[in-house]
């Protein structure tokens, strides 16, 4: 923790040490949350349901440990917040969908009973898109979330209230989920930490579908450390989910320290500088966070994959039909319940043909395969991690059906580690952000030259002020 | 700059067929089931042409063995039941 930063800003690392020195009661910790909530929650709109008495019975649980002198579990009175798409037992899980307003629940997802198990303390369940896909959108039953950076902006999305949550100060971590770049997104637009973890990593059962073939479950915080702690306490294997993958367990956390020195970096620059698309910040600022790095040691080379159209209608094709089949019952019984901005993106996969379908699979085949030979050379490819600066909301204008590729969905394809981390501001003040992304369960690497280029930096420690309005 | 992009014949697609009129989008919508009231049909007509050309877009002249990436795990999806 910077030691200017108030507790509402305390890192998660920082947190465990005040829990367990009895410096700081985690009950003190929710109700000085709680009050941040209720300041800055009516503009920001991050949370669709609070759970003030759950965090509450939680944060106690862990005090009656500390009395007890029983051993702490490694999230205890760790505050922290679930995309509004993860099932809780007992607790309304919506979707932020008008079709799951009223749904609670009877079970835990994998992932919350993990985390809970580890000591976390639920503050509530937090804005997303309809089904974490297409949005924001006015049209559903709870607003869209917006972003603490700048007031009548948005906090990109799908996991927005993950994101304008963290950056506000409401908690110190939260669990997204990205099928696209759902969690690195709004990581980007709200200068904060986001991870995909590697597809299989984390389980995926109590999870709303968006595309089965991509869905991942991540931790978000306010630094790489934050986020290898809370990917300690998610990571797991899950029968019940036919993704999960079997693996001895890693502590994310053991290698942070040890510098990039030697490290190979594909720097995919041709994805972001030079496309029209492109914020005019954003590649200078990468510039200076390759450097960084090279500075520190890493030895950093330009390749080139495929453009990002070519992944992103893969990706797309791959997408709207499987999301279409989850939902396509409603799809056929009460299509008027889904927003606008949902139906329009995912009812056109009604129409996808089977062999298109399949064509993309076989599409999906030759970019894993291009991945696989960028990895096969360097340990780590880096890119920008979004290709603009958080946008103004425009209730009144509908987003276009297709939206310029994503930066973040090569790495859906292929499947790998891949991680957002702020890496500079733009003029006019919005975070910018790098993306990193590493082999096939090497996490732990691509957490090591996070946090090395965080121990060389402090756009992680800025906070902001402009979008927080009471 | 080394590349790692494969060029090669699968670069063949559909892109250059004409695009599908309003009236075979409705078509196509009722061929699949769909009994969409008017406005949403209409909603389905404006939405659709960016994904056909996005799906006409995908490669299309594979070598006859290239694997989908999608393997069913039998005994994983057993183990489910």
């Amino acid at each position: 923790m910077k030691q200017s930063d108030p507790i509402e800003y305390a890192s998660v690392a920082a947190l465990q040490k005040l829990i367990r020195a009895k410096d700081v009661s985690p009950s003190e910790l929710v109700n000085a949350l709680l009050a941040r909530i209720e300041q800055y929650e009516p503009s920001l709109h991050a949370f669709v349901t609070p759970t003030p008495e759950v965090a509450l019975e939680r944060a106690r649980d862990t005090e009656k440990r500390l009395v007890r002198r029983e051993g702490l579990r490694p999230l205890d009175g760790i505050p922290y917040g679930l995309k509004d798409v993860i099932n809780t037992g007992g607790i309304r899980t919506t979707g932020q969908s008008k079709i799951l307003e009223h749904n609670v629940p009877p079970r835990d997802a994998f992932v919350e009973a993990q985390v809970k198990a580890a000591g976390g303390v639920l503050m509530g369940k937090l804005t997303t898109y309809e089904f974490a896909h297409g949005g924001p959108s006015w049209d559903l039953p709870w607003p869209p979330a917006m972003n603490p950076w700048k007031k009548g902006y948005l906090p990109g999305g799908t996991s927005s209230g993950p994101g304008a949550a963290l950056a506000a100060g409401f908690l110190p971590a939260a669990i997204g989920t990205d099928t696209g770049g759902s969690i690195r997104m709004p990581a980007a637009s709200c200068g904060i930490v986001g991870v995909k973890p590697t597809y299989g990593l984390v389980s995926r059962q109590g999870v709303l579908p968006n595309t089965f073939s991509f869905d991942a479950c991540g931790p978000m915080a306010r630094t790489v450390e934050d986020a290898a702690i809370l990917l300690n306490a998610m990571a797991g294997y899950d029968a019940a989910d036919i993704s999960s993958v079997s693996r001895e367990r890693t502590d994310y956390t053991r290698d942070l320290e040890g510098g990039v020195k030697g490290v190979r970096i594909g720097w995919v620059r041709h994805w972001y500088d030079g496309d029209p698309t492109c914020h005019p910040d954003i590649p200078p600022a990468m510039n200076r966070a390759m450097q960084a790095l090279e500075s520190a040691g890493a030895i950093v080379e330009e390749i080139e994959l495929s453009d990002l159209l070519t992944y992103q209608d893969c990706k797309t094709t791959i997408s709207i039909t499987e999301m279409f089949s989850a939902y396509e019952h409603e799809f056929r019984t009460r299509p008027q319940d889904f927003g606008t901005m949902f139906r329009n993106k995912v009812l056109p996969g009604a129409l996808i043909r089977a062999e298109d379908y399949f064509q993309a699979l076989r599409q999906r085949t030759w970019l894993c395969q291009e991945l696989a030979r960028a990895f096969g050379e360097f340990d780590i490819l880096a890119s920008a991690g979004w290709m603009t600066v958080a946008e103004p909301a425009k209730p009144d204008k509908l987003d276009k059906f297709l939206r310029p590729p994503n930066i973040t969905t090569p790495f859906n394809i292929g499947g790998q580690p891949a991680m957002n981390l702020p890496c500079g501001f733009s003029s006019d003040g919005l975070p910018l952000s790098l993306q990193l992304a590493a082999r096939h369960f090497d996490e732990a690497l691509m957490f090591r030259v996070g946090h090395t280029y965080q121990s060389l930096t402090d756009w992680h420690t800025r906070r902001p002020t402009e979008g927080l309005v009471q | 700059m080394k590349s790692f992009v494969q060029r090669g014949e699968a670069a063949q697609t559909l892109k250059d067929l004409p695009p599908s009129s309003r009236d075979d989008i409705r078509r196509m919508a009722r061929e699949a089931g769909l009994d969409l009231p008017e406005q949403l049909m209409n909603e389905l007509c404006d939405a659709y042409p960016a994904f056909e050309a996005m799906v006409r877009r995908l490669p299309r002249r594979r070598p006859r063995f290239d694997e989908p990436a999608h393997v069913a795990d039998v005994r994983r999806l057993a183990d489910q039941g």
